[in-house]
């Protein structure tokens, strides 16, 4: 127990030492964190359906499209202050979450990767083509902005936040059945899982710090079209930085995230046209060689190496 | 006082009737023996029974009240469980684990009593020394083993055994056996579909036989075992 309590107090510690980082005075460093810290955001509430469940979602971006547009809808038609559609764009995001995998989540494997993947798209050709209230395919410009450091705040302060929920959950009665049910969820029903339920509350939530996520990106943009938002690229970086950290783990998205963001962001800058091909190579050595993510392989490792001593 | 029964319970799968019309009574304290040639839907009738399989037709109820095609967990919290015949452990956590879910979500225990009383059933079923290895560390025979006990950890009032001792070694199949009988002779009612007949024999008080999918049989084991329509079943016609 107090291992586990170790473990947390120095995750707080380490955020709340990131929080204070703008008082240092504006720099490059606070924007390219900034970003990160979206990311982290996106790849934790992955992590924490995907990664623990085995249900690969291809079709999260559906979430952020929803919560940006929603959030931004609002502000257009209502005025409403920009911090106050941040928690509506969740919910919007959650409820549709709520309807989607009522049904989805009752598949399996491959049929519900395709199915998410289906509705992210479907989506964005929704969003594309009622321009009525979407403004299609013209855009829509956002009327608020917060502050650079303010968008900084709160990533930092969603990413520790969903992290924060994983660590819960990982120690937690719900982490058991979460990762019964990846095992087999046969048998998880078999002793007493309510498997749907428990699948369904996890992508719920997971929806529903998306959409907060992309709800503010949508505002930090200041204007966007529908293929900005639904992106699939934006699904499939989720992916990838939870796979390279390592799925079903606390700190797998944290350490994915930030890897992969900056690398893209000294590659980008130094191989302009080359970087892709450098990504890519690097994420298929990680596949290769850490199978499990840079934290799943270092936590197995750490776990053979201490099961060896007498 | 019968505790699980099931009337008429029929399952097609297409054109294929797996089961048709199978009557089933366990009363209370009771062990039942299923035996059948293979394929003759010992293991779908487990399946209908605990909601894996939702019955083509008949009824299936538990202390008395109908549980055909509800949920499996919900089968399995009101105390009814079912051991796979493949066993299936949860490999990528400990063997400790895989019982403290068991009472987690069988019986709605808090993570820490969950633990103790999971404890305390691996070392009623012999498991206690490998708690902390991971579960697809053992052998076929521990997992046999741990596969009962996460259905002991759910706090069952009956436990089906779908050939809980297929692979095993006489001396093992004796381990089982004993233990199984201290379970019943704790209030457990059990189930058990098994193919050793030795061990079905000894350790139950009436024996039920399917063949095709329909019951041709149930009787006293030294009966059952005389009886012509099985050895027919077993055997073929001509040793009838």
């Amino acid at each position: 127990m107090p291992v586990k309590r170790t473990g947390f107090f120095i995750g707080l510690l380490v955020a709340v030492l990131f929080a204070l980082l703008p008082f240092a005075g504006e720099s490059y460093y606070i924007q390219l964190l900034t970003v990160i810290f979206y990311w982290i955001g996106l790849a934790a509430c992955w992590n924490l359906m995907c990664g623990y469940t085995g249900y690969i979602d291809f079709g999260s971006a559906a979430y952020t499209g929803i919560g940006a547009y929603v959030a931004g809808i609002i502000m257009v038609r209502s005025g409403l202050p920009l911090l106050t559609t941040i928690p509506l764009a969740g919910l919007g995001a959650g409820v549709i979450a709520l309807a989607v995998g009522w049904p989805t989540l009752r598949l399996r494997g491959a049929y519900f990767a395709i199915a998410t993947f289906a509705l992210a798209e479907a989506l964005m050709q929704v969003a594309e083509e009622w321009t009525g209230l979407t403004e299609g395919g013209i855009g829509i410009t956002i009327p608020q902005r917060l502050e650079e450091f303010d968008y900084y705040w709160l990533y930092l302060f969603l990413a520790a936040l969903v992290v924060a929920i994983t660590w819960w959950v990982e120690h937690h009665k719900h982490g058991y059945a979460l990762k019964a049910i990846h095992e087999d969820e046969h048998a998880a029903a078999q002793v007493g899982i309510n498997t749907h339920t428990i699948k369904l509350k996890t992508y719920v939530t997971s929806a529903f710090f998306i959409g907060m996520l992309g709800a503010l990106e949508g505002s930090r943009l200041g204007y966007f079209k529908p293929d900005d938002v639904f992106d699939v690229h934006i699904t499939i970086k989720m992916v990838i930085m939870s796979l390279l950290g390592g799925m079903g783990t606390v700190l797998g998205p944290v350490i994915g995230a930030t890897f992969l963001q900056l690398i893209e962001d000294y590659l980008g800058a130094q191989f302009l046209n080359f970087y892709l091909v450098i990504i890519g190579a690097i994420i298929v050595c990680v596949i290769i060689f850490l199978p499990r993510g840079i934290v799943g392989s270092t936590i197995e490792r750490l776990r053979l190496k201490f099961r060896r001593q007498p | 006082m019968s505790l699980l029964t099931a009337r008429g319970v029929s399952k097609n799968f297409g054109a294929l009737a797996a089961l048709s019309g199978v009557d089933l009574t366990l009363n209370e304290g009771e062990i039942l023996g299923v035996i059948g040639p293979n394929g003759s839907g010992k293991t779908t009738l487990f399946n209908c029974m605990t909601g894996i399989h939702k019955p083509s037709a008949g009824r299936v109820e538990f202390e008395g009240r109908d549980i055909t095609g509800k949920p499996t967990h919900g089968i399995c919290r009101a105390g009814l469980v079912k051991t796979s015949q493949i066993v299936q452990p949860f490999t990528g956590m400990s063997v400790l684990e895989n019982v403290l879910v068991g009472g987690l979500y069988g019986k709605g225990l808090s993570l820490h009593h969950a633990r103790d009383e999971a404890m305390a059933i691996l070392e009623k079923v012999g498991l206690a020394e490998v708690a902390a290895k991971p579960a697809g560390s053992i052998t076929v025979a521990m997992r046999r083993r741990l596969e009962l006990a996460r259905c002991l950890a759910t706090g069952p009032k009956v436990i089906l055994l779908d050939e809980n001792m297929a692979g095993l070694t006489p001396t093992e199949i004796d381990s089982v056996l004993e233990l199984l009988r201290q379970l019943n002779a704790e209030g457990l009612s059990l189930v058990v579909v098994e193919h050793i007949m030795q061990a079905v024999m000894g350790i139950s008080q009436r024996v039920m036989v399917l063949d095709y999918g329909e019951k041709i049989a149930e009787d006293a084991p030294a009966a059952v075992v005389a009886d012509k329509r099985v050895i027919e079943a077993y055997l073929g016609e001509e040793y009838a």
